[in-house]
């Protein structure tokens, strides 16, 4: 039930933050943050549930886990809403939370059984951390987006309804920044405690798994642009880019490991 | 009774005759004596700004007191009543109701969505008050008009998105920088453009402002005024690195900021934004400095699609700010309709109280009863009685006064003294 009625928030919030954008009646927004609380609320009871049924957390499948990534999407959402006040960002979370959900639901929902090779202390701060850090990355890609368009309105003068809606360009900045950092040290403790979850499992660190070589070589890029940020500073406009580069590598280590390495 | 509304504005008449009739705030008390010693105008409110100067009346025959209002206008501006006729425009009723709450929203401005208009008309409210004007209608009218422009306000975007020049140039800043408190400015010329540009931008809260022009003197005035300091026009340039506003009006017939100088300015402060906005004629800034990046220069052509945009939003933002006028106009008019009720309820409670004293009288002259505790002790069981007895049918008579329904007699009595079916 609880995780129907995410579907529904998730679905009802994208709905809203369409309305709100096109129609601009001030109302719509209030209505659109209650129903990705309520997402965040209804996907965080069905793993509460879970838990207290099975003693499990739904990461040894592939339902299971778009389900957490779509979850902490909508976590993000409502961190950056907090910070920013700037509902632009859902019109582009929501409709992927939606599609991530939707994936879940289609790749049979939560999973009745325990995968005995999915559990572990280490593997339940390893998957959570990762995939709040991939979910983080997207956001500070869509922020690197939503940077280049706000950018090009102002550059060729054009004030369509784009330009009104979307937030100032430091606004931008400043949310691919922080989002940027807290991705960053999110997927660092993510990756460490892969391996030694990898450790624990197989004995030994395997350095030659694709999947740890593209998420060392995401973790790599992420850290030299942090890294850079910080020692040398980069314009705006470069980190906007510098998100998106990431974020590639990202996509080549969930897609590219999964349907091309691994077969 | 009802209200109505003659007025004169920026789409009716032209500035001389708006200023000889506007009312000057010592001749308030003299005009509404006069309106108010009219016996069939029982409440008035004069409002009077530099776009508009309207007369409010609340009456029963709204065609002849207008006309009593009109002739009272034309002596005091001593105009010819026809003439005056010629620029002036008459709402009575509903149309009255909403023309108030137009005008308070800013829907009915020379710009559209302007803020000020709001505190114009609750002053006007204020000063019926103060001159005794203002009635029970009045009051409650005020109550309405700032609960309906409140909801406009901020439901809609009418006060966004500006529509002036120099105050869409800050706007387009914080498009930029969001907020300006830790960004500075510099502004060549100390023109009224530039003048208002740093006003706008002091208001926008802006971290410091530094003027150049070719006379120092006037520099030196103008960022006294701001708040900011003053630099001479010939190292100017120098202050570049440090600016992330440039805003330039001038009256100088060459370029005064070249893309070099700005590509030199760009690497000592490490490619962060700079905005420039050129308001001169011909223009101060090079415009090839848009090509180059984190730079955004924006002429006075610019601006002026801005303001157009602007003002083509803010007329979409007007047909939703006009839904929350006709919601406001409806609830008032529940009002007004309850209050037709208040002489049925007044006389039923007089009936009562006369009837009451009756019987009093009847019964201690009946039972020879002179103690005077013992009759009031009587006297309040007999009001306490009657007081609970009518409660009901008169709570209830009010609160269905606004609905427009037919009743038989019983049906009536049934909603009135809330009775239920006997088997």
């Amino acid at each position: 039930m609880f995780f129907d009625l995410s579907i529904l928030c998730a679905v009802l919030a994208l709905l809203h933050v369409t309305l709100f954008i096109f129609m601009g009646y001030q109302r719509l927004a209030s209505i659109t943050n209650i129903f990705a609380v309520l997402g965040l609320v209804f996907s965080s009871a069905q793993f509460i549930t879970l838990w207290q049924t099975k003693h499990m957390l739904p990461f040894g499948s592939v339902s299971g886990l778009f389900l957490f990534l779509s979850q902490a999407l909508m976590l993000v959402y409502i961190m950056m809403y907090i910070k920013y006040r700037r509902l632009t960002l859902g019109l582009f979370i929501f409709p992927l939370t939606v599609l991530f959900i939707m994936i879940a639901r289609f790749a049979g929902g939560i999973p009745a059984n325990i995968n005995p090779h999915a559990a572990g202390f280490w593997l339940y701060i390893h998957l959570p951390f990762t995939i709040i850090g991939t979910a983080f990355f997207m956001v500070s890609t869509i922020g690197g987006i939503m940077y280049f368009v706000q950018e090009r309105q102002l550059k060729n003068k054009n004030f369509g309804i784009i330009f009104r809606t979307f937030p100032p360009l430091d606004t931008i900045d400043k949310l691919i920044n922080t989002t940027l950092y807290i991705g960053f040290y999110t997927f660092t403790i993510g990756l460490l405690s892969g391996l030694i979850w990898m450790m624990y499992a197989n004995g030994v660190i395997n350095i030659y798994s694709p999947k740890l070589v593209f998420a060392i070589i995401t973790w790599i890029i992420y850290s030299g642009i942090t890294f850079y940020k910080q020692i040398k500073g980069m314009s705006p406009k470069d980190t906007a880019l510098s998100t998106i580069v990431g974020f590639i590598s990202v996509l080549i280590t969930y897609v590219g490991v999964a349907f091309f390495v691994m077969g | 009774m009802q209200l109505a509304v003659l007025g004169l504005n920026h789409n009716t008449a032209p500035v001389g005759v708006r200023e000889t009739l506007a009312v000057d705030g010592s001749e308030l008390a003299e005009i509404y004596s006069e309106i108010m010693s009219n016996d069939r105008i029982y409440e008035a409110m004069i409002i009077s700004t530099c776009n508009r100067v309207e007369y409010y009346i609340v009456t029963d025959d709204f065609l002849c007191n207008i006309e009593s209002v009109l002739e009272i206008v034309s002596e005091h501006c001593k105009m010819d009543r026809s003439e005056l006729r010629k620029y002036t425009y008459i709402h009575c009723g509903e149309d009255s109701v909403r023309h108030i709450f137009r005008v308070a929203s800013g829907l009915d401005s020379l710009v559209m969505g302007e803020p000020q208009i709001f505190g114009q008309v609750k002053d006007s409210f204020e000063n019926c008050r103060l001159y005794g004007g203002a009635g029970t209608f009045l009051k409650k009218l005020e109550e309405y008009t700032i609960k309906t422009t409140k909801k406009v306000r901020t439901y809609t975007g009418i006060g966004e998105n500006p529509v002036s020049v120099s105050y869409a140039a800050v706007e387009l800043a914080t498009k930029i920088f969001g907020s300006l408190s830790d960004k500075h400015a510099l502004i060549i010329g100390a023109g009224e453009m530039c003048e208002l540009a740093s006003k706008h931008l002091v208001t926008a809260g802006i971290g410091g402002i530094t003027v150049t022009n070719r006379t120092f003197e006037k520099a030196q005035r103008l960022a006294g005024e701001v708040n900011g300091s003053a630099v001479e026009f010939d190292s100017f340039k120098t202050c570049l690195p440090d600016s992330d506003i440039i805003i330039s009006s001038t009256g100088a017939t060459e370029l005064l900021v070249t893309a070099a100088d700005v590509k030199d300015a760009m690497a000592l402060r490490k490619r962060r934004p700079m905005f420039f906005i050129d308001i001169a004629v011909p223009r101060d800034i090079d415009p090839l400095i848009n090509e180059l990046e984190n730079v955004y220069v924006y002429s006075i052509d610019d601006l002026k699609a801005v303001v157009d945009a602007n003002r083509k939003q803010r007329e979409k933002e007007a047909v939703k700010a006009m839904e929350y006028i006709d919601a406001g106009l409806a609830m008032f008019y529940e009002w007004l309709e309850s209050m037709k009720i208040i002489p049925v309820i007044k006389s039923l409670r007089q009936q009562f109280e006369d009837k009451k004293e009756e019987e009093l009288k009847r019964f201690s002259s009946k039972f020879k009863i002179e103690d005077k505790n013992e009759l009031a002790k009587i006297e309040y069981l007999v009001t306490a009685y009657m007081n609970k007895v009518l409660h009901t049918p008169l709570k209830n008579l009010k609160n269905a006064s606004a609905v427009k329904g037919k009743y038989s007699l019983d049906e009536a009595l049934k909603i009135l003294f809330e009775l239920e079916d006997m088997k």
